[in-house]
């Protein structure tokens, strides 16, 4: 029962309350607050003392409860994780892998356990790491994965040009790159096209719904590089927990639990994570985007009090969500199932709120914007990515393809088009 | 004091590559604060703002010693002896 599983080198249990009494600690703050039996190891949840053990049951308890307050996993799901290797989606990882195995091995008549898959996105030739490089992180990917008997698909990201040339394809992705000049306007294309491939491989592969380890640290940044950007109008709809404008509705079941408590579970529990590099990584404050900015002053605000990234998501939680931050009422059967049996997605409550979404980022579109806009793009994008019309002929085909407002109406009645 | 310090979380870019490190100081027992400019004089020759933030480490590295969160320990006062190990994880890249 030693904090890192015995695991590691001068560390044990009888170590560990010898090295508590000779380091002076104050005693109440020595023994979990939770069991009251084992020593602390971590400040978990800002101020509370923690064994590794019940710091484990606690954020898997915050991931239960995200899963089944919002009904977001039934048996009929088949759910994808993407899995970026990082503490956070490992964590997700290793919990849906666990509540699976739980549902199978459980004998109840209807839970025979939920399909779950594993994508991961190879960015590499976007960030510029060599081969090598990528292919050993495939490697370690796919060991992480198959040791948990998972299916596991791998997508570059130059793959969302969907051209059977693979040359050309990252050719486009690397022109699409070059033709936008800004950091933070690099950074978020990235993103975007990333969603697209994930939305394609969930699509591709049956899946219904998304996964991703997004973390409160995470999303705080987000809310702080949203407002900076000006993209008040949809800030509401990437900081809940469900966001259906994808063909498999995003769920975000970590979202009530810091980045340091889930690095720090994966230290304790030895779960392995893959460190990859980004568009910011070693790059110096001065060159910072903007998203790195807000994300090294959300840590920067965690300094003194680890519940502020906590407040930042409270709060922007306050802001009015829009109708697709809730899955479509099933009355038990999931979406999907509903679709297959060609029972009509019911729009009539979701009709009225049809937001027209931006066909690049699918941020709802500010009607009130101006009349010269395009209108398929919202303002931001617009302003940071689309400035240019060489930019918008290099995006990929498909995606300038799409009408305005399509994305979002598209994806509720697609299997109904002709 | 011999000790063993552990790079992770892509911190390990800053110091060649490698994860792990056993060094030798000369003290017998040092606080967290002189382990860090030791680091910086000794291990970190550039991009010192990458780790290091003041006499602190930048914010979002985690500091454990023996795997106990530096929090519990007394932060930059935290007492450091022979044979510990000390392990250093950046969450900026949090996935």
């Amino acid at each position: 029962m030693a904090a890192c599983a015995g695991a590691c080198d001068g560390c044990s249990a009888g170590d560990a309350s010898h090295a508590i009494g000779d380091r002076r600690l104050d005693i109440a703050r020595s023994v979990c607050m939770k069991c009251k039996e084992e020593a602390a190891v971590a400040l978990a949840n800002q101020t509370e003392p923690m064994c590794a053990q019940c710091l484990r049951s606690s954020i898997l308890g915050k991931f239960k409860t995200v899963l089944n307050t919002h009904a977001l996993v039934s048996a009929q799901d088949r759910i994808l994780l993407g899995f970026s290797g990082g503490p956070s989606s490992r964590v997700a990882l290793e919990f849906l892998a666990e509540i699976r195995s739980e549902a199978l091995a459980s004998r109840a008549l209807n839970a025979p356990g939920f399909g779950l898959g594993v994508v991961f996105i190879d960015e590499g030739l976007a960030i510029g790491t060599s081969r090598e490089e990528r292919s050993r992180a495939v490697d370690v990917v796919e060991k992480i994965v198959s040791r948990l008997e998972l299916p596991l698909v791998v997508r570059r990201l130059e793959e969302v040009f969907d051209d059977d040339n693979q040359e050309d394809c990252a050719t486009q992705l690397k022109n699409l790159l070059d033709s936008v000049k800004d950091g933070t306007g690099k950074e978020d294309i990235v993103e975007i096209l990333r969603m697209e491939l994930l939305e394609q491989v969930a699509k591709k592969e049956g899946y219904t719904k998304l996964v991703l380890g997004l973390s409160t640290t995470r999303i705080a940044a987000r809310v702080v590089s949203a407002t900076a950007k000006g993209q008040g109008f949809a800030l509401a709809a990437g900081v809940q927990y469900v966001d259906s404008r994808w063909h498999a509705p995003v769920v975000l079941p970590l979202r009530d639990c810091a980045t340091k408590e889930l690095a720090l579970l994966c230290h304790f529990f030895h779960l392995e994570t893959l460190f990859l590099r980004n568009f910011s990584t070693l790059v110096e404050p001065s060159a910072s985007t903007i998203n790195s900015l807000c994300s090294n002053f959300v840590f920067t605000l965690r300094e003194d009090n680890s519940s502020r990234d906590h407040t930042i998501v409270r709060t922007a939680g306050k802001l009015t969500p829009f109708s697709f931050n809730h899955l479509a009422p099933s009355n038990g059967d999931s979406r999907s199932m509903r679709k297959r049996r060609g029972v009509k997605t019911e729009l009539s409550n979701s009709g009225s709120n049809m937001e027209a979404l931006c066909v690049l980022c699918r941020a709802p579109v500010d009607g009130r914007s101006q009349l010269e806009d395009d209108p398929r793009y919202c303002r931001s994008c617009t302003l940071q990515i689309v400035d240019d019309s060489k930019v918008c002929n290099l995006l990929p085909r498909h995606i300038q393809a799409r009408r305005a407002g399509q994305a979002w109406m598209k994806s509720q009645i697609e299997e109904f088009l002709l | 004091m011999r000790l063993n310090l552990e790079f992770k979380g892509g911190l390990e870019l800053l110091f060649g590559s490698v994860k792990c490190h056993e060094v030798d100081l000369d003290s017998n027992e040092i606080t967290v604060e002189k382990l860090l400019v030791w680091i910086r004089e000794n291990l970190l020759k550039e991009r010192q703002e990458m780790f290091l933030k003041g006499k602190s480490v930048r914010p979002g590295v985690l500091v454990l010693i023996n795997d106990y969160d530096w929090e519990l320990m007394g932060h930059l006062e935290a007492p450091i002896k022979d044979k510990d190990s000390v392990v250093f994880i950046s969450t900026l890249h949090g996935g």
